[in-house]
Order: structure tokens, then C-alpha cells, then sequence
């Protein structure tokens, strides 16, 4: 291993670049992971929130296109569509934009 | 599930942070920049499937986002990824400052070259993960890499001779 020079001349300039190497601080960069995967997670939920909006929100028309004397059955859907919105999905909910600064 | 997350994350870190910041520094980042993309390496590395994957695995993955954020970084900078064009910038001088830079034999390589040879030699990934590291095929890294060697220990000899002459 030793005899060979290409080798021996990388390794010790590897060791004196590792001697130079900046302090490491795991605990620091874990923060910022926390953070991505928290970002992450509210980006997933806001995605969920707006499919079933727009999922009920397109059940509501078909009904009332395809059954305009029934617009009472649209009472329930529109409800629903009120309770998501200050749901755990919404994207303006309370503080959101406090957690993300 | 934190604790253990961050215990696995921590280990990982403190094992290869070292590691990637000398190969990016070696294949023509400076200093700081490497600091900053090999951070960005180690979280995007944390942000996807490779944390579960074994620890080789992991490693050779996470040379392969610090190569291409350096490589992005370039392009950025207008710069096209120079892997074919030798070293022209003026590292720091404490970065210069060894025996294999004052050689110039390094500088007379290519970037791809000093890739090659260091992944090989310092880091000891197989072929197959030099390839999937540098993006090119598993076949040309034999050939590539025993190119480089021969350039680089026919300058380390000629250097040699000139130190004695001297």
C-alpha cells in the first residue's frame, strides 16, 4: 500500500485538508433538517386540503347540474367545505404564517 | 423517534462531513463553498430514502449530491461544468499549501481526472459507484481512471527527479 506513490501523495494531502476542515455541528444542521421536513409535511397537507375542497366543491356542481331539484343535498357538501376551511388543511389557519418566518 | 433519528443523522454527519468537504475542495470548490454545499448535501441527503439505506450506500449517495450541487454551482456561474478543463483558479493558500499542490502535478490534471483519482484512491469507492457518483458509465471508469493514474505518477516522478536535480 505504502510503495505506491500516486496513492501515499493523495492520502496526505487528504489528512492535511482534513486538518483544515471546518468544525462540524450536527446539532445545528438537524435544526434546519427539522425545519425541511416540517415545511415538507405543511406543503403535503395544504395539497390534501385543497384536493378534497376541490374534489367537494366538483361533487356540489355535478349534483347541481345533473339534479337541480335537488340543491338541498348541496347543504351537506357546502358544510363540509366550510368545516375544512377551518380545518387542520386550511392554509390560512390561525399562526400559519408566524411558524413559517 | 427523534432521538434515534437524530442519533443516526449525527453519526453519519460527523463520519463523512470531513470527507466531502476535502473532495469538493479538491475537485476546485473553495473553502467556504464547500462548507455550504456539502451542508446542503447532508440535508438533502437526510430529506430522502438514502437515510435508510446502508451506510456504503448512503456515502456514495452523498458524494453524488455534493458533485452535483457543485456542478450546478457552476452552471450557475455561467462556467459550464468544466470537468474536462484543468485547474485554473487560485485555491486559498492554506488549501494549496501541500505537498501535492506545490507539485503542480494536480493542476496538470483535469477536474474529471482529480474526481477519479479521488474517489478512488482517498475515498475507495468501487468502480460502479465512482460511475453513479460522476455520471458517466461504469465502463469508461477503468479506463478514465487509469489514465489519470498514469498522468498523475508520471508528473509525481518528473517532479521527483527535478527536486533532486535541484
Amino acid at each position: 500500500m505504502n510503495d505506491d506513490p500516486v496513492r501515499a501523495a493523495l492520502r496526505r494531502d487528504a489528512e492535511m485538508l482534513s486538518a483544515l476542515s471546518p468544525p462540524t455541528d450536527a446539532a445545528a444542521l438537524w435544526h434546519r433538517v427539522q425545519r425541511e421536513r416540517a415545511r415538507r409535511l405543511e406543503r403535503i397537507m395544504d395539497l390534501c386540503g385543497w384536493s378534497v375542497r376541490a374534489g367537494v366543491a366538483a361533487a356540489a356542481l355535478g349534483v347541481a347540474y345533473w339534479a337541480p331539484d335537488a340543491l338541498a343535498v348541496l347543504v351537506g357538501p357546502l358544510a363540509l367545505i366550510g368545516w375544512l376551511s377551518t380545518g387542520i388543511c386550511t392554509p390560512i389557519a390561525a399562526g400559519r404564517s408566524s411558524s413559517r418566518t | 423517534m427523534n432521538g434515534s433519528g437524530f442519533g443516526r443523522f449525527s453519526d453519519f454527519y460527523s463520519r463523512h462531513s470531513r470527507n466531502l468537504w476535502r473532495y469538493l475542495v479538491r475537485i476546485g470548490a473553495d473553502p467556504t463553498l464547500a462548507e455550504d454545499l456539502g451542508q446542503e448535501a447532508f440535508l438533502r441527503w437526510s430529506l430522502s430514502q438514502a437515510v435508510s439505506w446502508d451506510d456504503e450506500r448512503s456515502r456514495a449517495y452523498l458524494f453524488t449530491i455534493g458533485t452535483r450541487l457543485l456542478t450546478d454551482w457552476w452552471r450557475r456561474q455561467s462556467r459550464h461544468s468544466a470537468w474536462e478543463a484543468t485547474y485554473e483558479a487560485d485555491p486559498a493558500a492554506e488549501i494549496a499549501d501541500s505537498p501535492l499542490f506545490r507539485s503542480r502535478a494536480w493542476a496538470a490534471l483535469t477536474r474529471r481526472q482529480q474526481q477519479l483519482l479521488w474517489l478512488a484512491y482517498v475515498e475507495e469507492f468501487s468502480h460502479a459507484e465512482i460511475a453513479g457518483i460522476c455520471g458517466i458509465a461504469p465502463a469508461s471508469v477503468r479506463v478514465l481512471l487509469s489514465r489519470s493514474r498514469a498522468l498523475i505518477a508520471g508528473k509525481l516522478t518528473e517532479d521527483n527527479k527535478d527536486e533532486v536535480h535541484e
